[in-house]
């Protein structure tokens, strides 16, 4: 029998709206007999087992209750209903290097980050080596943080985290920061730790890298588990659910990378579906404090299983940028899209003067139906992958047509 | 229907799992303290208060010479004032200078911790909010940080004895005794505040005075008989009374004065301490979703 790790029954979580109420303002409210701030319910009777062993991704939109769930799993708060079951060490990172204090020494802050997550004192001693190593900071262990660089905080903060040893592991978006190298190391460890045998649960808006990860997968939809079951599946079904919301607002994503010279506010997709060799027409709208600069700006598409099919930049197609507004937007047209019908998520991405300034993965979701790609009057067959390219037939008979042939040889 | 499932549930979670089973569940209005828990946790203790003692000081010139000014120029004006001024008698041959330390070393000691206790939460909240440990080590590290700074405190206290060619009395191996009792006040009052500025944080306004105020009902520049006798009971009930009496006696080797003031201090003490470990631990279930 698979032992279960966790086991939530019924649980639920309760908020209380609007902020703490000045002794005025319920004075004035209770004058005016209003009723008070009313609740919302983060989470509605989640119910879900999770056996020992398994990696089970958590998505979402956000506000859907993925983050409360984390809470209530790692401890953080009380639910208001249910009760979940547990087995064993629950290590959560909902944060790169919680606790870290610039005024500590690496050294310190990895005894104290460590602590904080659960490590014992003689735990620590015995993997410092290691922590060090992967974090590459060797040389400046003993100064205080507030001395790295922002890379260095990370790395440090996430070898401390790598190293933790917990029976279950909690992982909110903590991957989503740091260079792409770093991203790769930090995934790569993660699969180490799911084929340790460790419970994982990963709640991520990196759709590739929950399918990377977790062959299992829990969708939460309004505080309600959606979906539950093979990875694949289930995104295929929250894509589904997503499609096509005709101006997407990534205002709220906080998985992004870049310095924040801009952001990207939405993301939109004109006429919300596009047709396979109709004309796509992406905007991407953004707020920042750039001015001017080297503008490099693009749009990646990845497929329904997360893998990256192509991407248009502006540099690229020779249309170069070299002057930003407060606000503003980028709009990228494909004049015949070559996709086959289906769902697709777009990643957005802005480099100034060589520098990501901001990046957003899988910021929205293109929906592509059936259309008229070849300007033939018919829909293309069903697809084979997922493009549809421009392409001619030729036929050139070498030879005589095959019933000469069988004359002559007579 | 709800309550019929989880008691058809139950049982298996109650089966001993190998590395123990823990139930997340809302929990009832009285939440004992999981002692357990906070000896697996006992290194943060440590790491708290090496963070908060490394950051304390940052960017001063002076650093933790602050600790040796501070009671310093406090001693100089109250001796000023309430010495020479307002010519407080102290019952004894010791000069006024001497004999307003061990008061003024032990009320800086509680005025730094209570209201550092009090908002520790509130400066902790990114830790809070991102991870779980016993939150009880929030306050309680905060309220033995400032020790550090009394201790170097004691230096002015040397430099005095000194200065008059006196030497402290056989009664300081107490002193650490007295310390203890000042620290149960503070960090059961600390438990109150802290527990109540996560809800409101009108606290953090309010606990600037309710330190001064709280240092003018103590003896700190008078001494208890400077009170007419028919109201020194009043004064008595004040747990900090015992303890600047306490620090005076071992330190100066005075008259301690009434012991009702040790049975009443350490009483109010445990009485604040252990209510105020309910508080909290009942602040601490929902603390993330106030902070």
């Amino acid at each position: 029998m698979a032992d279960i790790a966790v086991s939530a029954h019924g649980l639920g979580k309760r908020y209380r709206l609007g902020r703490v109420e000045s002794g005025f303002q319920q004075l004035r409210r209770r004058a005016r007999r209003r009723t008070g701030p009313g609740y919302l319910w983060a989470l509605r009777d989640i119910t879900f087992d999770v056996p020992e062993g398994e990696a089970l991704a958590i998505i979402g939109s956000n506000g859907a209750g993925k983050s409360t769930l984390l809470k209530l799993l790692a401890r953080l708060t009380e639910p208001t209903t249910g009760y979940a079951d547990v087995a064993g060490r629950v290590g959560a990172l909902l944060e790169v290097g919680t606790g870290f204090s610039p005024e500590l020494t690496g050294r310190e802050n990895v005894y104290l980050n460590g602590t904080l997550l659960g490590m014992s004192r003689r735990e620590i001693d015995r993997r410092l080596d290691e922590i060090v190593a992967f974090s590459g900071v060797e040389q400046h262990l003993d100064k205080p943080v507030k001395w790295y660089s922002s890379g260095m905080y990370v790395r440090l903060g996430f070898a401390v985290a790598a190293h933790l040893e917990p029976d279950i592991l909690i992982v909110d978006e903590v991957l989503a920061v740091g260079d792409l190298a770093f991203q790769q190391k930090c995934l790569g460890r993660m699969g180490e730790v799911t084929e340790g045998g460790r419970t994982v649960l990963f709640v991520s808006h990196n759709l590739a890298a929950v399918s990377a990860l977790c062959p299992q997968a829990m969708y939460l939809r309004d505080g309600q588990v959606s979906a539950r079951g093979p990875t694949r599946a289930v995104i295929d079904q929250y894509l589904h659910d997503v499609k096509a919301t005709a101006r997407v607002d990534v205002r709220d994503r906080i998985d992004r990378d870049g310095d924040g010279r801009i952001r990207f506010t939405e993301v939109s997709v004109a006429g919300g579906k596009v047709k396979t060799g109709g004309e796509c027409e992406i905007s991407l709208f953004y707020e920042g404090t750039a001015g001017a600069g080297r503008v490099r700006v693009a749009c990646a598409v990845y497929g329904a299983f997360v893998e990256p099919l192509f991407q248009c930049l502006n540099d690229d197609s020779g249309d170069l940028i070299g002057e930003l507004g407060a606000e503003g937007s980028f709009t990228c047209t494909i004049p015949r899209l070559p996709l086959a019908p289906g769902h697709y998520t777009l990643s957005v991405i802005c480099e100034i003067d060589g520098k990501v300034a901001d990046w957003v993965s899988h910021a929205a979701v293109l929906e592509v139906v059936e259309g008229d790609f070849f300007g033939t009057g018919r829909l293309p067959s069903l697809a084979h992958g997922a493009f549809v390219v421009d392409h001619a037939w030729r036929s050139e008979p070498v030879t005589a047509p095959a019933a000469r042939l069988s004359r002559s040889a007579s | 229907m709800q309550a019929a499932e989880s008691q058809a549930v139950s049982p298996r979670a109650a089966t001993a799992h190998p590395k123990g089973v823990h139930r997340i569940q809302p929990t009832s209005w009285l939440v004992p303290v999981d002692f357990r828990e906070l000896w697996r946790y006992r290194e943060l203790v440590r790491f708290f208060v090496l963070r908060d003692a490394k950051s304390r000081y940052r960017q001063t010139y002076l650093g933790p010479a602050w600790a040796i000014v501070r009671p310093l120029m406090t001693i100089v004006i109250f001796s000023v004032i309430f010495g020479n001024l307002a010519g407080i008698e102290t019952d004894t041959d010791i000069p006024y200078p001497l004999w307003v330390t061990p008061g003024v070393l032990a009320f800086g000691y509680i005025a730094t911790a209570l209201s550092n206790t009090s908002t520790s939460l509130v400066n902790n909240s990114n830790v809070i909010t991102k991870v779980y440990f016993p939150r009880l080590y929030v306050p309680l590290s905060t309220a033995l940080t400032p020790i550090i700074d009394f201790v170097l405190g004691l230096l002015v206290l040397l430099g005095l004895f000194a200065y008059y060619h006196r030497a402290p009395s056989w009664h300081i191996i107490f002193l650490p005794g007295f310390l203890g009792l000042a620290g149960l006040v503070v960090v059961g009052v600390g438990l109150w505040l802290s527990s109540f500025t996560a809800r409101y944080r009108d606290v953090v306004f309010g606990v600037p005075f309710l330190v001064q105020i709280w240092q003018y009902a103590t003896p700190v520049i008078y001494p208890v008989s400077f009170i007419p006798p028919s109201y020194q009971w009043l004064l008595y009930l004040n747990p900090f009374t015992a303890v600047v009496n306490g620090f005076r006696w071992s330190l100066l080797g005075v008259p301690f004065g009434s012991p009702w003031a040790l049975v009443a201090s350490v009483s109010i003490a445990v009485g604040v301490t252990v209510t105020g470990l309910f508080v909290f631990r009942r602040t601490e279930r929902i603390m993330v979703d106030l902070l």
